[in-house]
């Protein structure tokens, strides 16, 4: 009895501590909603703060069709796929000939990517201004895409390193024997069984490359270059910001990334490799 | 490759050697930057003294939230895999987002987080948090916390999962209360993950732009900017890119520091 009652002390807290948790995880986002649904009058009315009521769709309809969130929207997909994209194909035949080449220092390299992707952006962003000034590509989006390749070509090679290390060497090995070349191997078997990884650092990178602010602050600054969080925070009347609009705007910025999170979660736990070797 | 990430580095250093202005090309002053941050500039001071104790309350509220998060999960509950995605979300969530949603909830006169504090009777009178030079940084640390643990919650988790249920039970048999056993075998289990994720928290903390330039800009009077937004300011909005350069370049130090006390532990967590 003593022993039951315990446990039912034990479960409440649990659950109890674990509520708190998912109120202040949830509690910006129901209010992010609740301010992308309101008129800029009601968003300052206390009576209604927190209750769903008066909710409109207006900003919604404003933001897409009178303003230039289409024209972010479109650059962001264009900076985030293309620079993901020349990453992935570096990242790729870079990470293939760490796991598998044995040339002198190749260890050491191998490791120095991971501190390369650790080196951050507050310590490149004036150095890259320079150099993109000095290569005339400031304010286009090519700037955006090579700067971008700063941080998603260590991202996807440390990445898919991991995840080459997993393929069992004597399946490439049989394939070579067999009269494979080395690129050969690379694309029928590598690459085939590395599918989730390839899929997942994809996606990482483009969420990085979407997310990103300081680059696209500095290299883009022509309203029509913008991406996405640089164009959102340009949503202001003077001093006095639209928060209605930001919200709006900014729940359609997270949107293809929460959808993204999800599709990779399940990728993840597939694990194409152990069913391989097994058969 | 190297080159990718060598050269701007290079480049940065010579640039902070040099007078040089937006648009026009400077002279060598050779160390003249740097001495300059160091002996005359206040505000210098302040990003400093700003950016240890940015780093420190974050990095260690981060570490506390994101623990017993861990702890929750890792008990027996029903639906922990949707507990772990549904708790993860401000990670997931694009920075940005999360930075301009705060700076809205803060807001100092119809931020709803005065409104729920005024209506549970917390406080008489609305506070501005993020004008206020008392409290625009907690306010800034509280939302880099919320931003942050759930990295550390999922990686701490992932650390407790793989510590085997028999030491646990053999600690039963000889009566060990949940605190021992939080510290003499959680806390050993999850020693490596713990330390990881601590470096790589740090090193992202102490560089953050977005979310103090989102919310404050670096204000009220400074009390807010970081090694990153001054550097920003100085060079994007005074035009003194020389001067920003050696100020972004002083963040080289800790992330050298940082990355050797890395290194062993990356190479210790793969032999685990």
């Amino acid at each position: 009895m003593n022993r039951k009652f315990r446990n039912v002390v034990y479960n409440t807290r649990l659950y109890l501590m674990l509520a708190i948790y998912v109120i202040v995880v949830s509690f910006p986002f129901y209010f992010m909603v609740l301010t992308s649904l309101r008129s800029q009058k009601d968003v300052y009315n206390k009576a209604t703060m927190l209750s769903p009521t008066n909710l409109i769709l207006d900003n919604y309809a404003t933001v897409i069709n009178g303003s230039n969130m289409q024209v972010w929207l479109t650059n962001s997909i264009i900076v985030g796929v293309s620079s993901s994209a020349v990453a992935l194909v570096i990242g790729v035949l870079a990470a293939y000939s760490l796991a598998r080449l044995r040339f002198w220092g190749s260890n050491t390299l191998a490791k120095s990517v991971l501190f390369m992707y650790l080196i951050p952006s507050s310590l490149l962003f004036i150095p890259l201004y320079i150099i993109i000034s000095n290569l005339q590509l400031l304010n286009t989006l090519w700037a955006l895409i090579l700067a971008y390749q700063t941080f998603n070509v260590p991202f996807t090679t440390w990445m898919l390193l991991g995840y080459f290390r997993t393929i069992p060497a004597e399946l490439e090995e049989a394939a070579l024997i067999d009269g494979c070349a080395r690129l050969g191997v690379l694309g029928r078997i590598v690459l085939p069984l590395s599918a989730p990884g390839i899929v997942t650092a994809f996606i990482f990178s483009f969420t990085n490359s979407w997310n990103e602010f300081l680059y696209a602050v500095v290299l883009a600054q022509r309203s029509e270059l913008r991406t996405l969080p640089v164009g959102i925070y340009s949503f202001q009347i003077a001093d006095i910001l639209l928060w209605g609009q930001i919200m709006a705007a900014a729940i359609i910025a997270t949107v293809p990334v929460l959808a993204l999170y999800m599709l990779v979660q399940r990728f993840v736990v597939q694990g194409l490799t152990a069913g391989s070797v097994k058969a | 490759m190297l080159g990718l990430l060598a050269y701007p580095i290079a480049n940065a250093f010579d640039m902070s050697l040099q007078d040089r202005q937006l648009g026009v090309s400077g002279k060598y002053i050779w160390f003249g930057n740097f001495i300059e941050l160091l002996t005359e500039d206040r505000r210098f001071r302040m990003v400093v003294a700003n950016s240890v104790l940015f780093t420190t309350l974050s990095v260690a509220g981060k570490i506390v939230v994101g623990m017993i998060m861990a702890l929750i999960l890792n008990a027996r509950i029903k639906f922990r895999g949707m507990f772990r995605g549904w708790l993860l979300f401000p990670w997931v969530a694009p920075t940005f987002v999360t930075a301009l949603t705060w700076r809205w909830m803060y807001d100092g006169t119809a931020g709803v987080i005065n409104y729920i504090l005024l209506s549970l009777g917390l406080i008489e009178l609305p506070i501005a948090w993020l004008a206020d030079t008392s409290t625009a940084m907690g306010a800034v640390i509280a939302t880099n916390i919320w931003r942050g643990f759930p990295f550390f919650g999922v990686s701490l988790l992932a650390a407790m999962q793989a510590i085997p249920a028999d030491l646990y039970e053999a600690a039963d048999v000889d009566g060990a209360t949940n605190w021992q056993k939080f510290w003499n075998i959680t806390v050993p289990g999850v020693r490596t993950t713990l330390a990881i994720t601590t470096i790589l928290s740090t090193i992202w903390t102490f560089n953050d732009f977005q979310i103090v330039f989102l919310m404050t800009g670096g204000g009220p009077a400074y009390a807010t900017h970081l090694f990153a937004t001054y550097a920003y300011k100085v060079g994007f909005e005074g035009s003194r890119i020389g001067y920003a350069s050696a100020i972004s370049f002083l963040l080289t130090p800790i992330l050298i520091i940082m990355i050797m006390a890395l290194s062993p532990l990356i190479m210790k967590s793969e032999q685990e």
